[in-house]
């Protein structure tokens, strides 16, 4: 999968089926998600905003991601989600993320 | 020593002796280091330090059921709810304090708070001679912007707030067996319970705050008058001492690595990190406790269904399989996915108002202090599950 930073740079990551891509960023190295919380859906800094060719293809968003959208340090856009909500399947492969400009 | 060699998962050790909860980040590392989980035969309990296992235990609330812990007493102090509910009991009443301690709602107090810890920085300060000065770490510096900005934002009254402690204190040990410090606690709280009794009452709080807010919900039939008074208490008894304990672990990370301090005083924005890597290296949260649903297999160690086991938080921050050089305190470190706060659906639900408190005051001390030193041996606070200082003497440099 591809995370794209707010400058345009591109970093691709192989993340396993079943990780989430929140987690693929820390393994990988990739800066632009904080992630404070760790995955329990309590902090808003791991935001991403989905390519929206892959919309269709995202587990649904539970109300409790939703609530925690509203609280994303950049704009939240139709495409936002929590990239530690997006576990990866094969159906995700190729996956494309944008990095909010903040997480904080 | 044949019985050793099968039963090396077995202890007699007390992890609730004076010495051991007075030296936390020593005696679990050697629990942590003994086995994959290890059998506690006095208490009849088990426990688990390391972070792959205590990770795995906190998000798998299925086999690792909250509905009881190690000692659990339903009717001690301690409010009986969150903590002591899984699904789908436990989202239900979980939301309704979560929306009162969101991240957007805590975003809205940053002014309120960065100029709360400038002023009480400056007062501090006022104090020094000869550009230095010399304090109590806990009693100075960390208590009072606690019972400031928290009880602030709850919507309390100012009358009495140091209560908030001596609940959280007596709390806390609700988490230990029945033994002496369990009962010193107790007595040593007893006006601080009834405090808390009278203050956790809808009409005690001011409009606008958390208190008010978790009222709401009870108004609008989410929750019940009484469980929104439990969610109060649950406020009350985890908000105080945890985020004093953190922030005295945190002046003391400092005094021993000052080049950290350097990185602060460079740029105050890293407060932030700062705070994150002592969830790591040294969080107040000492343990957690669940009861297992089923047999689960730790690394070998079979654990039965129906165990009462201890995840120990703190040592898991230490754990040397996942942590890379783990007792030296940094702050650049990639610190994602500790444990200090807990992990999954039990996680702390103060964390954003946690993080706030303690970037904003250290982001404070870092505009005017040079220097942080201890200034005599600093002493631990006897209490089972929370690991903090009674006293931090440290002296400060103030910046020319």
């Amino acid at each position: 999968m591809r995370y794209i930073h707010p400058d345009g740079t591109e970093q691709d990551a192989e993340v396993p089926a079943g990780t989430s891509v929140m987690l693929g960023a820390v393994d990988n190295d990739i800066d632009g998600i904080v992630a404070e919380c760790g995955g329990s859906l309590m902090c808003a800094t791991c935001h991403v905003y989905v390519d929206e060719a892959f919309a269709d293809r995202l587990p649904a968003m539970s109300p409790d991601e939703d609530e925690m959208l509203e609280a994303t340090a950049s704009e939240r856009l139709p495409t936002s989600r929590l990239s530690c909500q997006i576990a990866m399947t094969g159906e995700l492969d190729g996956l494309v993320v944008r990095l909010p400009e903040l997480q904080l | 020593m044949p019985d050793v060699a099968i039963a090396s998962h077995v202890s007699d050790f007390d992890p609730f002796a004076v010495e051991a909860v007075r030296d936390p980040q020593t005696y679990d590392a050697l629990l942590r280091e003994q086995a994959p989980a290890v059998y506690l035969e006095r208490y009849d309990i088990w426990a688990t330090g390391r972070h792959e296992h205590v990770y795995e235990a906190a998000r798998d609330w299925e086999a690792f059921s909250s509905t009881s812990r190690p000692f659990h007493d339903p009717n001690s102090i301690r409010p009986e709810i969150l903590l002591t509910d899984d699904p789908p009991q436990h989202p239900r009443v979980r939301a309704v304090i979560q929306r009162a301690l969101s991240p957007a709602v805590i975003r809205r107090m940053r002014d309120d708070f960065e100029r709360e810890a400038a002023t009480h920085v400056d007062g501090l300060l006022e104090r020094a001679e000869g550009g230095v000065v010399e304090l109590d770490g806990r009693h100075d510096i960390a208590s009072p912007f606690v019972l400031k900005v928290f009880p602030d934002a709850i919507g309390l009254p100012d009358e009495g707030r140091e209560h908030l402690i001596r609940f959280g204190d007596a709390a806390f040990n609700t988490f230990g067996p029945p033994n002496e410090i369990f009962r010193e606690g107790l007595r040593k709280g007893a006006a601080a319970i009834e405090w808390v009794e009278a203050n956790c009452k809808p009409e005690v709080m001011r409009p606008g705050g958390m208190g008010a807010m978790i009222y709401a919900a009870a108004a609008a039939g989410e929750v019940t008058w009484d469980e929104a008074e439990l969610l109060v208490k649950t406020l009350f008894s985890a908000g105080a001492d945890t985020t004093i304990f953190g922030i005295g672990n945190l002046l003391q990370a400092f005094a021993r690595f000052p080049e950290q301090w350097e990185l602060v005083r460079a740029d105050p924005s890293h407060a932030r990190a700062a705070f994150e890597e002592m969830l790591r290296y040294d969080c107040p949260a000492r343990y957690g406790g669940r009861i297992t649903t089923r047999r689960v297999d730790l690394d070998g160690v079979q654990v039965p269904a129906g165990a009462r086991i201890l995840l120990l938080w703190l040592a898991a921050g230490r754990d040397p399989r996942r942590w890379e050089d783990p007792d030296r305190f940094d702050l650049t470190r990639k610190v994602t996915g500790h444990i200090g706060l807990g992990f999954g659906i039990h996680a702390c639900v103060g964390q954003a108002l946690a993080r706030m408190e303690g970037e904003t005051l250290f982001a404070a001390l870092a505009r005017r202090v040079e220097r942080i030193e201890l200034a005599g041996e600093p002493e631990a606070a006897v209490n089972m599950a929370a690991h903090g200082h009674e006293r931090l003497p440290l002296r400060l440099h103030l910046a020319g």
